[in-house]
C-alpha cells in the first residue's frame, strides 16, 4: 500500500515539476538579463513617460540597460557595437543589448516586438516605415527633447531633420546621408580604356554597357529598381508616391527604364536574370564583386553611395570600385539626398532619458563618430561630418565627396513620407516587374503598364487601413 | 488484499473525510485517465485552442500587427479569391505536393525493399539513407543546397551545366522538390518495419504455387503494405501542403514567385506586408484545404487499402 | 550458388553506391570546410582538399558582434535538452492515459491529438506570440520550452501511444489484480518498458528543437541569446561571399550534434519507429 501512495506522489511530483520547471527557468532567464527585463517589458506604463518628457531625474549610479536594433553587414555591426561599447566606457552604468538581423528579419522582429510593445529602446528604421510605426503610436516624438536641448540638433540642417518628420512630430534622426549611385569596377574600365562620367544620360550609359560587353564580355546588372522609377517620376515633376497612389499619371512615365532593360536583354549585355536572382539580395553577393567568369560578372551595380564601403570590402583583390550618378535625363529634378535610415526611440521605452542621451551622443560626439566613421553615410551633424571627413579611408572618402561635391549641387528636395504599401511596391513589385522583363515574360510596354496598375492597386489597398 | 484496502480506508477516514474521498476518486480509472491526460488538455487549451480562436478573430479584422486591430467582417475572405498571389501560391504548393509526395513515398518504398534484408552492413546502409532526413530543414542544409545548385556550385561542376538552378523560374521549384525527395528517410524506416512484419510463410506458399518475385510483390507485398502506404501518404501530403522552411530559407519565394509556397505567402502577408488579418484568413483557408484533402484521402481508402489483416 | 553470390555482390555495390550519393552533399560540405576558403569552388569536384586547414573553424568560431559560436551552441543545447526532457515526460503521461485507460472523452482527446499533427504551425504563430508576450516571455527561452511540458506535439504522443498499445496487456492486467493503482502501474511497469519509445521521442524532439529557426527568430531578441540556427542564418547573410569556408565550417559544426546522436542512438531510432503499429 505504501508503494501505491508513493507512486502516486511520484506522478504528482512529476506533474508539478513540469509546471515548476517553467517557473524556475523564468527566474533564471530574468536573472541573466540583469534587472532590466522588467523595466523594458512593462508596456502598461509607457504613456506616462511620454506625458512627462523630462522624466525622473536619474541617479548617476543607476544601472540602465538599453536595447539597440539595426540591420546590416558585419562591417556595420563591428562599428556600431564598438561605438556603443565606447559609450559604456564613458558611462559604466549604461550597458547595451543588441538585436541584429538581416534586413527582412530585422523588420519581422521589429513588427513582432511592436505588436507586443517590446520595441527596442533604440531602433534603426527605414524612413518608408516611419509612418506605419508612428500611426500605431510606437515611436517617441522627439520634439520636446529637441526643444529642451537634451537632443541637440543645432548643427543638423533643417532639411535633414525634416526627413524624420511625420506630421508635426520628429520621430527619427537620420543615421547618415547618402544618395543613389552607380557603383562600378574602376579597374576593369580603366584597363579597357572605357570612359565613364557623372550625370550621364540613358544613351551614354547604354554606350558604356555595350563597350564593356564587346571588349570584355562582362555584363550589366540593374538594381535599386524603385529608384530608377522614382527618378523618372520626379523628372516628370511628380513624386513616386502621392498619397495613396503613384504620383505619375500614366504608365508611359516608367517606359524608358523598361525599354533599357529590354535593349540590354536583346543585345546581350544584360546579365542573365537567373544568375542575378540566384545570387540573392544582399549587397555582398552582387555580381559586381562576386563572379567567376565574364558571364557571371557585372561591371556596375546600383546602390546607395554608402554601400560602396561594404562592397569594396568584399571585392576581389586588386579591384577598385568607384561611383558616379545614376543615369538620368534631368539630375537636378531626379536626384535627392537620401536619409533613408534613421534612428528612432520607442514610445514604450522605460529609459527615455538615457536613450535620448545616447542618441545625442551618437549624433554630436566626435568619439562616437570616430568609430562609426560615416558607415551609414555622411553624418547629419555638419561639424561632425567635417571632423569625420578628415579621418576617412579612401573608399569612404570617395562616397563622402560624391554626396557633398556631386549630388548636393545637382538635387532637389526628397519625396514626402510614404504611405502604407509603399514598402511593398518598392521592395517587391518594382523588382518583380523588372525581373519579368529580364526573364522575357513581359515586353517593356506591358511591364510599365503592369507596374503602374499594380502599384496603384497596392497603394489603394493600403489606404483602406 | 481486500482487508488491506479496507484498513487504509478506515485509516484515511479517521483522519478526515475529504482526503479519503479525494484518494478514492483519484484511484478510479475514469479520473486517473483525466489526470494522465491533463497536460495535453491544458496545453491544447492554452497553446492551440486559444491562439486558434484569436487567429480566427484576427482573420475578421484589418490588423497590421504593429497597431490595433479593427473588425471588418468577412472582407479578408472575400479578397482572397481575387488575389492573384493566393492562386499562384496555391498552384505552386499543389504542384510541389503532387510531385514530391508520390516520389518520396515510392522512393522510400523502393529503398526499404533493398534494406529489408539483414546483412552485417545493413545498419550502415540504413544510416546512410536516413541521415539526410534527420537534418531536416535546418539552416545548414539550406546553405548547402543553395551552394550545390549555384551557378558555380557542385552540380554544375560535376555535370557541366551552365544553369543558375535557383534563379530560373522553371528549375527552382525542382531543386526544392529534390531536397524533399532526398529526405525520404522516415517513411523508409516505417516501410522497413512493416515489411518485416509480413510473414515469410506467405512467400513460401506463393513460391510453391510457382509465383515469380514480381508477382510476389504485387500480390502479397503491396496489398499487405497498403495501410502503411496510406499512412505515409497522409502524413507526407500534410507536410507537403504546409511546406514552409525550404521556401523561406533557400529561395525566399523567388524567382518571380515560382517557389512562393502557400505558408510562405501567409507569413509574408503577416510580417512583410503587415497584413496580419489577411494572413490569418489565409491560414484558415489552408486549414480547410488540408482538412478537405485529408478527408478525400480517407474516402479513397476503401478502394485500395487492404484492411483484412494477415 | 555462384549466381547467388554475384547477385549479392551487385546488391551491395548498388546499395553502397546509392548510399554514397545520398550523403555526398554532406561529405562535400564537411570536406569543403577544411579547404582554403578561396579554393572551395575552384576544386568543387574534388572531395579531398590539397591541404587541410582548420582556419575556417577558427574564423567561424569567433561568431559576430563579439559573441562566439560557443555561446550559441550552449544556448541551443540548453533549450533543446530542457524541451526534450519535458516532451518525453509529458508525452509519456498522456500517451499512457490515451492508450490504456478508459474514460469519457478519450476518443475526442485522441482526435485532438491527431488534429495537432495536421495544424499548420504558422497559423498560430502570431496569436501565440501575442499571448506569450502577455506572459512576459518574449526574449526568454520559455516560449520554446514550456509548451513542451504539455504534450502538444501530436506526433510524439501518437508514437508512444502506439508503442504502449503494442505492449502485452497481461502485464498491466496482472498488476491491477495485485491492487496496483494506475499511477504505480505507470511508474513501475509501463515506464520501464517504454524506454525505447521514449528514446525515439527524445531524439526527434532534440533534433526538432536544435534545428528550429522560426521560434528563435520571433522570440529571441538579443544576440547573446541567439540559438545556432538563427546565428548561422545571420552569419551567412553577412559573410556569405567574404568567407564561404567559415560558413561551411559553422554549418558543419551545427550539424555535428545531430550526427553524433544519430551515430550513437541509431538503434533507438530504427527500433522505436519499427515497433510502432500502424493503425492509421
Amino acid at each position: 500500500m505504501k508503494k501505491k501512495v508513493l507512486s502516486m506522489l511520484l506522478v504528482c511530483v512529476m506533474a508539478v515539476s513540469l509546471v515548476a520547471c517553467g517557473g524556475g527557468k523564468d527566474d533564471n532567464s530574468k536573472e541573466g538579463e540583469g534587472n532590466t527585463s522588467q523595466e523594458k517589458e512593462n508596456p502598461g506604463e509607457a504613456p506616462k513617460s511620454e506625458e512627462n518628457p523630462e522624466g525622473t531625474p536619474e541617479d548617476a549610479g543607476e544601472e540602465v540597460l538599453l536595447t539597440a536594433a539595426w540591420w546590416g553587414s558585419q562591417d556595420r555591426n563591428d562599428r556600431f557595437t564598438g561605438a556603443f561599447d565606447a559609450y559604456t566606457a564613458g558611462s559604466p552604468n549604461v550597458t547595451f543589448e543588441f538585436q541584429i538581423n538581416g534586413f527582412s528579419d530585422h523588420l519581422t522582429a521589429l513588427s513582432a516586438s511592436a505588436a507586443s510593445d517590446t520595441m527596442p529602446d533604440l531602433a534603426m528604421l527605414q524612413t518608408d516605415y516611419l509612418k506605419t510605426y508612428t500611426d500605431a503610436g510606437k515611436l517617441l516624438d522627439l520634439t520636446p527633447y529637441i526643444e529642451s536641448g537634451a537632443l541637440d540638433l543645432s548643427k543638423v540642417p533643417e532639411n535633414v531633420i525634416a526627413t524624420g518628420k511625420v506630421g508635426e512630430g520628429v520621430y527619427g534622426i537620420s543615421a547618415g546621408s547618402n544618395a543613389a549611385s552607380l557603383i562600378y569596377n574602376k579597374t576593369l574600365l580603366e584597363e579597357n580604356g572605357i570612359e565613364i562620367k557623372n550625370l550621364m544620360s540613358y544613351e551614354e550609359f547604354i554606350e558604356v554597357c555595350r563597350a564593356v560587353y564587346e571588349k570584355t564580355g562582362v555584363k550589366t546588372q540593374f538594381d535599386n529598381m524603385a529608384t530608377w522609377l522614382q527618378f523618372l517620376s520626379r523628372e516628370n515633376g511628380k513624386p513616386l508616391f502621392d498619397g495613396n497612389a503613384l504620383g505619375a499619371d500614366s504608365a508611359e512615365v516608367f517606359l524608358p527604364f523598361y525599354e533599357m532593360v529590354e535593349t540590354g536583354k536583346s543585345e546581350g549585355w544584360l546579365i542573365d536574370q537567373g544568375i542575378q536572382t540566384a545570387n540573392g539580395g544582399s549587397t555582398e553577393e552582387q555580381a559586381l564583386v562576386k563572379y567567376t567568369s565574364p558571364e557571371t560578372q557585372s561591371w556596375c551595380s546600383f546602390f546607395n553611395s554608402n554601400q560602396m564601403v561594404s562592397l569594396q570590402a568584399v571585392a576581389p583583390e586588386g579591384v577598385e570600385l568607384d561611383l558616379v550618378t545614376m543615369p538620368c535625363k534631368d539630375p537636378a529634378k531626379a536626384y535627392y539626398i537620401r536619409q533613408a535610415m534613421c534612428w528612432t526611440i520607442s514610445a514604450g521605452s522605460q529609459n527615455i532619458d538615457e536613450a535620448i542621451a545616447v542618441l545625442n551622443w551618437w549624433i554630436n560626439s566626435e568619439d562616437a563618430n570616430a568609430i562609426i566613421l560615416g558607415e551609414p553615410g555622411v553624418p547629419a551633424n555638419t561639424d561632425i561630418s567635417d571632423f569625420v571627413a578628415g579621418k576617412l579611408d579612401d573608399t569612404t572618402a570617395k562616397t563622402f565627396r560624391y554626396v557633398t561635391d556631386v549630388v548636393i549641387s545637382n538635387s532637389s528636395a526628397g519625396d514626402p513620407p510614404a504611405e502604407n504599401g509603399a514598402s511593398q511596391v518598392q521592395g517587391e513589385l518594382a523588382n518583380q516587374v523588372c525581373e519579368k522583363v529580364a526573364y522575357g515574360e513581359l515586353t517593356a510596354e506591358e511591364a510599365a503598364q503592369e507596374f503602374f496598375e499594380q502599384a496603384n492597386a497596392i497603394m489603394a489597398a493600403g489606404a483602406s487601413e | 488484499m481486500l482487508k488491506r484496502n479496507s484498513a487504509v480506508k478506515a485509516k484515511t477516514n479517521g483522519k478526515g473525510g475529504w482526503t479519503g474521498r479525494l484518494y478514492k476518486g483519484l484511484m478510479k480509472e475514469s479520473t486517473a485517465g483525466i489526470v494522465f491526460c491533463l497536460p495535453f488538455l491544458l496545453g491544447f487549451l492554452f497553446f492551440i485552442l486559444i491562439p486558434l480562436l484569436l487567429s480566427f478573430y484576427y482573420s475578421l479584422c484589418k490588423y497590421n500587427i504593429v497597431g490595433q486591430s479593427r473588425f471588418i467582417g468577412i472582407d479578408n475572405y472575400i479578397n482572397i479569391f481575387s488575389d492573384a498571389k493566393f492562386w499562384k501560391s496555391l498552384g505552386v504548393t499543389g504542384f510541389y505536393a503532387v510531385i514530391s509526395v508520390p516520389l518520396r513515398v515510392v522512393f522510400a518504398l523502393l529503398v526499404a525493399l533493398l534494406l529489408v534484408r539483414d546483412t552485417k552492413v545493413t545498419p550502415i546502409y540504413r544510416a546512410m539513407y536516413y541521415l539526410p532526413s534527420l537534418l531536416g530543414s535546418s539552416v545548414a542544409v539550406a546553405i548547402l543546397w543553395k551552394q550545390m545548385f549555384g551557378y558555380d556550385g557542385l552540380i554544375n561542376a560535376i555535370f557541366g551545366f551552365r544553369i543558375a538552378w535557383l534563379g530560373e523560374t522553371r528549375t527552382a521549384i525542382w531543386v526544392l522538390i529534390l531536397l524533399s525527395v532526398w529526405q525520404f528517410g522516415s517513411s523508409m524506416l516505417i516501410f522497413v518495419s512493416s515489411l518485416k512484419q509480413i510473414p515469410a510463410s506467405l512467400y513460401e506458399a506463393a513460391r510453391v504455387d510457382g509465383a515469380n518475385s514480381l508477382q510476389n510483390f504485387f500480390r502479397i507485398t503491396l496489398p499487405l503494405l497498403s495501410p502503411t502506404i496510406f499512412f505515409n501518404l497522409v502524413m507526407q501530403s500534410i507536410n507537403g501542403l504546409m511546406v514552409f522552411a525550404s521556401g523561406q530559407i533557400i529561395t525566399a519565394g523567388k524567382p518571380l514567385d515560382s517557389t512562393l509556397f502557400y505558408a510562405l505567402y501567409m507569413y509574408n502577408q503577416t510580417f512583410s506586408y503587415n497584413n496580419a488579418g489577411y494572413g490569418s484568413a489565409l491560414g484558415w483557408v489552408l486549414i480547410v484545404i488540408v482538412a478537405l484533402y485529408t478527408a478525400i484521402l480517407f474516402w479513397t481508402k476503401k478502394f485500395w487499402v487492404y484492411e483484412g489483416g494477415l | 550458388m555462384a549466381r547467388k553470390k554475384r547477385r549479392k555482390v551487385i546488391y551491395h555495390i548498388l546499395t553502397m553506391l546509392f548510399g554514397v550519393v545520398m550523403i555526398y552533399p554532406l561529405l562535400w560540405m564537411v570536406f569543403s570546410s577544411v579547404k582554403e576558403s578561396n579554393t572551395i569552388f575552384l576544386t568543387a569536384t574534388r572531395l579531398l582538399p590539397e591541404k587541410a586547414t582548420f582556419e575556417n573553424y577558427v574564423n567561424g568560431w569567433q561568431g559576430f558582434s563579439k559573441v562566439s559560436f560557443g555561446v550559441f551552441i550552449k544556448n541551443t543545447l540548453l533549450v533543446a535538452v530542457i524541451a526534450m526532457a519535458l516532451t518525453v515526460i509529458s508525452s509519456a503521461l498522456v500517451s499512457y492515459g490515451l492508450a490504456r485507460l478508459r474514460f469519457r472523452g478519450r476518443n475526442v482527446l485522441f482526435a485532438l491529438v491527431l488534429l495537432t499533427m495536421m495544424l499548420p504551425g504558422e497559423i498560430v504563430m502570431i496569436p501565440r506570440y501575442l499571448w506569450f508576450n502577455k506572459l512576459n516571455w518574449v526574449n526568454t527561452y520559455l516560449p520554446m520550452t514550456v509548451p513542451c511540458a504539455f504534450a502538444i506535439q501530436g506526433f510524439m504522443v501518437y508514437q508512444m501511444k502506439n508503442f504502449i498499445e503494442g505492449l502485452p496487456k497481461e502485464l498491466t492486467e496482472a498488476a491491477k489484480i495485485d491492487g496496483c493503482s494506475y499511477y504505480s502501474i505507470f511508474t513501475r511497469i509501463v515506464l520501464p518498458l517504454l524506454k525505447p519509445a521514449m528514446g525515439t521521442v527524445a531524439i526527434f524532439s532534440f533534433i526538432n528543437n536544435w534545428n528550429d529557426y522560426m521560434s528563435p527568430l520571433l522570440y529571441l531578441k538579443s544576440v547573446p541569446k541567439y540559438t545556432v540556427s538563427l546565428a548561422l542564418k545571420l552569419f551567412c547573410d553577412q559573410t556569405s561571399t567574404s568567407d564561404y569556408g567559415a560558413m561551411f565550417a559553422m554549418a558543419s559544426v551545427s550539424l555535428l550534434p545531430v550526427i553524433l546522436i544519430f551515430i550513437f542512438c541509431q538503434r533507438y531510432l530504427v527500433e522505436g519507429i519499427s515497433t510502432q503499429g500502424l493503425k492509421g
